[in-house]
């Protein structure tokens, strides 16, 4: 009955959900390299600053976080707040790239070092070296982790609701005070085919990688 | 990243504070009197309670004037504040709204808010108001500023319609499972009607409709105009049903402004005004709420 | 003149001395087997060699030029090293093939990639990247697997790869290879055809530092044997020398205990 406008209105709700969703990864994924290598640093200070950071980011949660960063500035500062998209992305961003960069580490890390000393006695560059011996392994070794975290990306991105930002479970939820229950498990369909369509698309990366064993 | 740290340092710190400053307030609420659970009472609405707070650093009414907008939090909340056929926010809370900030010659702004952290919104300034249904408590002085009340908000117990013959009085009730909203007016009603009763917190008035639903409670209770624009024909509520002529424990709906704010005593004023000229009765008319507007 | 000369090589890790003071010579076309016990800094010295490690003291020089002195590494850039790194190949214990290239490709990539640095790579890029091939297609020819071109190192034996390694190290043509016990992670069948490959090397005068726990093999193929232990040399000289007449004590309880006699 209500099929149509219900099917309207939680399509601009994961509209919203699909922009946070890609967004934060268009950021997260560079930032989280650049904070792997800081928690990779010889420079000691840096390193402690770099975990100590992915321990706090890591280690509270993402809703608190947003909260933080969206009621932060005129709690403690008086300052004017973000807005609430923006508001979304910082912390986003700031939690994935955490959460990104330690599975860069784990991957980079992995690499056994006789790779890089082949690559040192056959008169390679260390850039010689990262993109051409070491790179595609870190890749193989990094896709089945980054996956996983980018599936539950797809479903935190409900968390944004915490600050009122219109996503699809929160429309959902504005039809629930309405009296209709259904489009709250209506909504579940709409993530539950996004993650089939990365499934298929990692699943499509692993094969794609499986032509070598590391 | 460092600012990120101490930001999170920072609240911390406020919370810490926040939970400091509690403790000397609590005596204050306790010696002055309290309502006794059997006693149906609400607060006058005429008092002004914030005559005995005095403005945190600056001149909230100012501040506001200053801005030239008046930023309103609310939620989709029917009949207070909704979107109509085409897609246009109203209802009573939004109208009175657009009214008073004409008299005070600001500019309406109307932001969505998440409900459970709204004080977060009124303390951070990224909302001046509160303004959609809210029910006036104690607990809620604590964190906010209220104007004189403008709406009674009743309370109502929603039941499974198989079970109408079942629970009909106060006294029926006592045997069944109760659900309400967590700090709500609901819950109140519960402590001062149902006091002993099996009672349950939820998170949300439309859940504890859906725990009567799913058979995990029996009884809900929830805002009277909620549960009828929740439970009519059309709705997946159609099996519920409000028991009529059971009175429970009312409340009122203010305006929450930021804790100290100078710009009660103006909403007041322009309130009165509104009142006087009729404008608030024709909104209220409209609405449906005619009967449980506060005139005086 | 010796091809490579090594002088009072010192390297200590914090506290530990590994190496005590080596000293070696080696003529063009002679295979030195480095033997001793675990630990007694054969290893270290190989990677010496190959700087990858950086010796605290001591020359090492070639073709009777010196190309390192201990101590002055710090003032080389990554770019001199890398040049310095070429007079050696190094075939690694556990082979360290690149997984994502083929047997072909492992030989190639590291031609290709010096390739771009000459002057006329530009002009002649399909010509020379051709004949960096056609010298791998050799190499892994020579080594026996012409008929795994195309393989990945995972559809390879453990001594099907070590031989790949071997063509890779080849393809530089290094003026020393230095294999670091190139069959102690190859199961005992498989040990065979990578010995076979290194003795053809030394059949076709391959100059070769090799360390080695096959005594045979090291008697086999070598022109000089050097005993160390304890980060010094014990004893060097020709194979008949060390394994049937050792001078000192310790090489020949080193040897008996081998031998198991």
């Amino acid at each position: 009955m209500k099929f149509i406008p219900v099917t309207i209105s939680l399509l601009e709700g994961f509209g919203v959900s699909c922009v946070i969703f890609f967004l934060t990864l268009v950021f997260s994924l560079p930032l989280g390299l650049i904070i792997s290598f800081g928690s990779m640093s010889r420079f000691a200070p840096l390193r402690w600053l770099t975990r100590t950071f992915v321990w706090v980011i890591r280690g509270t949660p993402l809703m608190l976080q947003l909260m933080v960063v969206y009621y932060g500035p005129g709690l403690i500062f008086g300052a004017a707040a973000f807005p609430k998209l923006t508001a979304v992305l910082i912390a986003f961003v700031i939690n994935y790239a955490a959460y990104f960069s330690e599975i860069y580490r784990s991957g980079i890390e992995g690499v056994p070092r006789g790779q890089y000393e082949a690559g040192q006695v056959l008169g390679m560059t260390k850039s010689q070296i990262f993109f051409r011996v070491t790179l595609l392994q870190v890749i193989k070794r990094i896709v089945p982790p980054m996956a996983n975290e980018i599936i539950t990306l797809v479903k935190d991105t409900s968390l944004a609701r915490v600050i009122a930002v219109m996503e699809i479970i929160m429309v959902a939820g504005t039809f629930t005070a309405k009296g209709l229950i259904w489009p709250l498990f209506y909504a579940g369909l709409f993530y539950l085919a996004f993650c089939g369509i990365l499934t298929l698309l990692f699943n499509y990366i692993e094969r794609k990688l499986s032509y070598f064993r590391v | 990243m460092k600012k990120y740290i101490s930001l999170l340092l920072a609240i911390v710190f406020i919370f810490a504070l926040a939970a400091c400053n509690k403790s000397p307030s609590t005596p204050t609420n306790t010696a002055s009197p309290s309502p006794s659970p059997s006693a149906s009472q609400s607060p006058d609405a005429s008092s002004a309670p914030t005559e005995s707070e005095t403005p945190q650093g600056e001149d909230d009414l100012a501040y506001i004037l200053g801005k030239g907008e008046l930023v309103i939090g609310y939620t989709e909340y029917a009949p207070m504040n909704y979107y109509d056929e085409d897609g246009e926010l109203v209802g009573f809370d939004t109208e009175y709204a657009v009214a008073l900030c004409e008299k005070l010659g600001v500019k309406p702004k109307f932001v969505l808010i998440n409900w459970d952290t709204k004080e977060y919104e009124l303390a951070s300034k990224t909302i001046d108001c509160i303004w959609n249904g809210l029910t006036v408590t104690e607990e809620r002085r604590e964190n906010m500023a209220f104007t004189k009340s403008y709406i009674v908000n009743e309370q109502v117990a929603v039941i499974r319609a198989e079970d109408k013959d079942k629970y009909t009085t106060l006294e029926s009730l006592k045997s069944a499972k109760i659900v309400a909203e967590t700090g709500s007016a609901g819950e109140m009603a519960v402590e001062a009607d149902l006091a002993g009763a099996n009672f349950t917190a939820v998170a949300s008035q439309s859940s504890a409709l859906l725990e009567v639903k799913a058979r995990t409670a029996d009884v809900a209770i929830i805002d009277s105009t909620m549960a009828h624009s929740m439970t009519g024909p059309g709705t997946d509520y159609a099996d519920l049903m409000v028991i009529e002529n059971l009175h429970l424990t009312s409340e009122e709906y203010a305006i929450g402004l930021r804790l100290g704010s100078t710009a009660v005593d103006k909403f007041n004023e322009i309130t009165n005004a509104l009142l006087a000229d009729g404008t608030l009765q024709a909104i209220a008319e409209k609405y449906g709420l005619a009967d449980r507007l506060i005139k005086d | 003149m010796p091809v490579l000369e090594v002088k009072g090589l010192k390297k200590s890790f914090g506290p530990t001395a590994v190496l005590k003071g080596i000293d070696f010579s080696i003529e063009k076309g002679q295979a030195l087997s480095i033997i001793g016990p675990s630990g007694s800094g054969k290893t270290t010295l190989l990677r010496c060699l190959n700087f990858l490690e950086l010796a605290d003291a001591g020359t090492i020089s070639v073709n009777g030029k010196v190309i390192y002195r201990g101590g002055d590494m710090k003032k080389y850039s990554d770019a001199e090293i890398r040049k310095k790194r070429l007079h050696f190949g190094l075939v690694f214990q556990n082979f360290n093939l690149f997984p994502q290239y083929t047997a072909l490709k492992n030989v190639t990539l590291a031609g290709e990639m010096l390739a771009r640095e000459r002057p006329d790579y530009r002009a002649r890029k399909k010509e020379i990247l051709e004949e960096i091939e056609e010298n791998a297609r050799a190499l892994l020819d020579q080594v026996g697997l012409s008929d795994k071109l195309g393989f990945y190192p995972h559809q390879l034996s453990g001594g099907q790869q070590q031989r790949v390694a071997i063509a890779r190290a080849l393809a530089l043509k290094p003026d020393i290879l230095c294999f670091d016990e190139p069959t102690s992670a190859l199961d005992p069948e498989l040990t065979g055809e990578v010995l076979k490959v290194i003795r053809s090397l030394a059949e076709k005068n391959t100059t070769m530092v090799i360390v080695t726990h096959e005594m045979q093999f090291a008697r086999d193929v070598s022109d000089i044997v050097l005993f160390m232990d304890g980060g010094v040399v014990i004893e060097s000289g020709p194979p008949g020398q060390i394994f049937d007449n050792p001078r000192v004590t310790r090489t020949k309880q080193f040897l008996e205990r081998y031998n198991g006699t």
